[in-house]
């Protein structure tokens, strides 16, 4: 089959699948509420159902569509003609550990077949990082000898913040190079990766961007350690998925991808909306952005997600999730600015309005569960002898069954996918990597209920993102905290004590108007209730436990040896350094 | 070039001052601001419904 054709035909079955889930759910909803008479709320709620099962329905296509394996790409041993730099940008980040990830790719490129460059771009505005940044620069290059291929620049105006300042490099120093290989503060990257990536894009000159599939590492906590688990087994399948859809318009995650320095000069200097924040003013959900752009300027934009020996870290708390979310939500809405931009590929516009779609369909969720409860409270007593001369009542039909299996269907649609990952992954042999068979069956079973539990913590958070952009609250760049994240429940309920409110009203009015759909709003009012005690004990460090174990855990990775190797070597002059680092509102301006 | 063994730098002899080689090279690449105004039909539709004057800033 043409490629274009098998594109088409996998496109349409993605979007089919999530038209008939919707479909078919607002059916079931409506002949289910059709039993006691259709209030206006039961329309509402078989709209708000539709969305709803339709985005759930879209993750499910893509685990089908990723669930075969993907062909290997044969590793190419052509000669490298292209200069590459490796730009990393940091905005108060902890200098040690940034700058150790440096030096541990500097020394791994040491015998590489390619030359590449290093530049540390720096928009960090406090004093302490500044002059930590400046200590460690000059040790790294003490100890590495990388004069001329080491660079350090900091802007002292951080315009336009990671999206700026990379472009900043690009407008000044651009030409210098063939290649950019973007990563974030806390990414880190094998050397063989790094090559196979140059080699990728230099064998084929339309390729714009290659993106990697990072893989999340060094999560301590039970909460961090989920995510890394539910990341490093379900995401590979996901990703495999995407990749087979997206044709010349692939995705770009803001890091850990290179890029054609021209390509991307020509086609990415990003405008500022006019207006505002949060629609207006700087883009900041830049990336899918810029492989729209590249996209539309002919370029190919492409996502191998089988190139290995790329990692980034992630959030160690419920608390923190939520405020990278929070960043996240805004920049995707913002989004809606641009999904009419003229001469956007249509995939690019899907990207976007998936996007937006993934911080709206949490509030359609809640939307769904309010109506469906006021459509249950309206209802009218039944009226058992509608005619006043019959003799025997009518009652009212039972369609009890439509609501069960409208129920098992949605939460099929939520199980099915890492169902079938756990079945690819045995029969793959990819499960063993993760552990033994039963380790790993308990970790997904495990993962299964935690994220059932967060669940409706995550609805109320991103929900509460949505409004606070709606009603046109700057949410700002709050920095990420790194490493340790414990949190205590008093500091839990002062983040979450809005769902808690919210989950103990919900339960009182429920249970005096509607107690005979208690039962059914416990899954999502209780974990709302617990929400501080779950986040602080979703917080506490699960270190070395076999559950939630991935490969990375059990055989630590070339880089992330050495980075810890070189960190230790730091260790005497970290501490004499520690009053030139900071220690408090660490993180990038936008990871 | 190796990381490994050097412990034994002198960290007095390094500064907190950014030496002239950390510069990055100066090799200028034009980079365009790209336009992200809506096109056709969007922009049709907009002047129909008066909101024809959201541009994007340059």
């Amino acid at each position: 089959m043409a490629q274009g054709a098998h594109l088409l035909l996998l496109r349409t079955l993605a979007v089919t699948l999530p038209v008939l889930a919707g479909g078919g759910a607002a059916a079931l909803f409506l002949q289910y509420s059709s039993a006691g008479g259709l209030t206006p709320y039961a329309f509402i709620s078989a709209a708000l159902l539709t969305l709803s099962t339709a985005w759930l329905a879209w993750g499910a296509a893509l685990s089908l569509i990723g669930l075969w394996p993907a062909r290997g790409r044969a590793p190419s041993t052509a000669p490298i003609q292209g200069k590459t730099v490796v730009l990393m940008p940091v905005c108060n980040e902890d200098p040690a550990p940034t700058f150790a990830r440096v030096a541990a790719m500097i020394e791994a490129l040491k015998s590489a077949p390619a030359e590449v460059d290093f530049a540390i771009l720096s928009d960090s505005y406090k004093p302490e990082a500044i002059a930590g940044e400046a200590f460690w620069y000059n040790r790294l290059l003490a100890e590495t000898g990388a004069e001329g291929r080491l660079f350090y620049r900091r802007r002292t105006k951080n315009t336009g913040r990671k999206a700026g300042n990379i472009a900043e490099f690009f407008r000044k120093s651009g030409a210098a190079y063939d290649y950019a290989l973007i990563l974030d503060a806390d990414s880190l990257m094998e050397a063989e990766t790094i090559v196979e990536m140059i080699r990728r894009i230099e064998a084929d000159p339309k390729l714009g961007l290659l993106q990697t599939l990072p893989t999340v590492v060094r999560a301590q906590s039970v909460f961090g350690r989920a995510m890394q688990f539910a990341a490093a087994f379900y995401s590979p399948v996901f990703a495999r998925g995407l990749a087979r859809l997206q044709g010349t318009a692939g995705p770009f995650w803001g890091h850990n991808a290179i890029v054609r320095t021209r390509a991307w000069a020509a086609a990415c200097g990003l405008p500022e909306l006019d207006g505002p924040p949060p629609f207006g003013g700087h883009i900041l959900s830049h990336d899918v952005v810029e492989a729209a752009l590249l996209a539309r300027a002919g370029w190919t934009v492409r996502l191998d997600p089988d190139l290995g020996g790329s990692y980034e870290e992630g959030p160690e708390s419920l608390i923190e999730h939520a405020k990278r979310d929070r960043r996240w939500c805004q920049g995707n809405l913002q989004h809606s600015r641009i999904v009419p931009a003229a001469g956007l590929l249509g995939w690019s516009r899907m990207s976007l309005v998936l996007g937006i779609m993934a911080y709206v369909a949490p509030v359609f969720w809640a939307g769904f569960l309010i109506s469906s409860l006021l459509d249950r409270a309206t209802l009218p007593p039944p009226d058992y002898f509608p005619d006043p001369h019959q003799f025997f009542p009518v009652f009212p039909s039972d369609e009890t069954a439509k609501a069960i299996g409208l129920f098992i269907g949605i939460i099929g649609l939520l199980i099915m996918p890492k169902l079938l990952i756990l079945f690819e992954a045995a029969l793959t042999d990819r499960l063993l990597a993760f552990g033994r068979p039963f380790s790993v069956t308990v970790s997904a079973l495990a993962d299964l209920l935690l994220s059932s539990l967060i669940a409706p913590i995550l609805m109320a958070f991103q929900s509460r993102s949505v409004f606070q952009v709606l009603r046109g609250a700057d949410g700002g760049w709050p920095a990420n905290r790194r490493g340790d994240a414990r949190v205590t429940v008093m500091e839990a309920f002062e983040t979450c004590h809005f769902m808690v409110s919210i989950g103990l009203v919900g339960l009182f009015a429920s249970g005096y108007f509607i107690p005979e759909l208690l039962p059914w709003l416990v899954p999502v009012l209780g974990p709302m209730i617990l929400a501080p005690f779950l986040i602080a004990w979703t917080s506490r460090s699960a270190k070395g436990s076999a559950i939630f174990a991935t490969p990375e855990e059990r055989v630590t990775p070339h880089i992330l040896a050495r980075h810890d190797a070189i960190l230790a070597d730091w260790g005497q002059a970290a501490d004499d350094a520690a009053n030139a680092t900071p220690s408090e509102g660490r993180g990038t301006a936008d990871a | 070039m190796t990381l490994q063994g050097k412990s034994a730098i002198d960290l007095k002899a390094a500064g907190t001052e950014i030496p002239a080689i950390a510069a990055v090279p100066e090799a200028p690449l034009a980079m365009p601001v790209q336009s992200l105004d809506a096109g056709g039909i969007v922009a049709l539709l907009r002047g129909l419904f008066g909101t024809a004057g959201r541009v994007v800033k340059h």
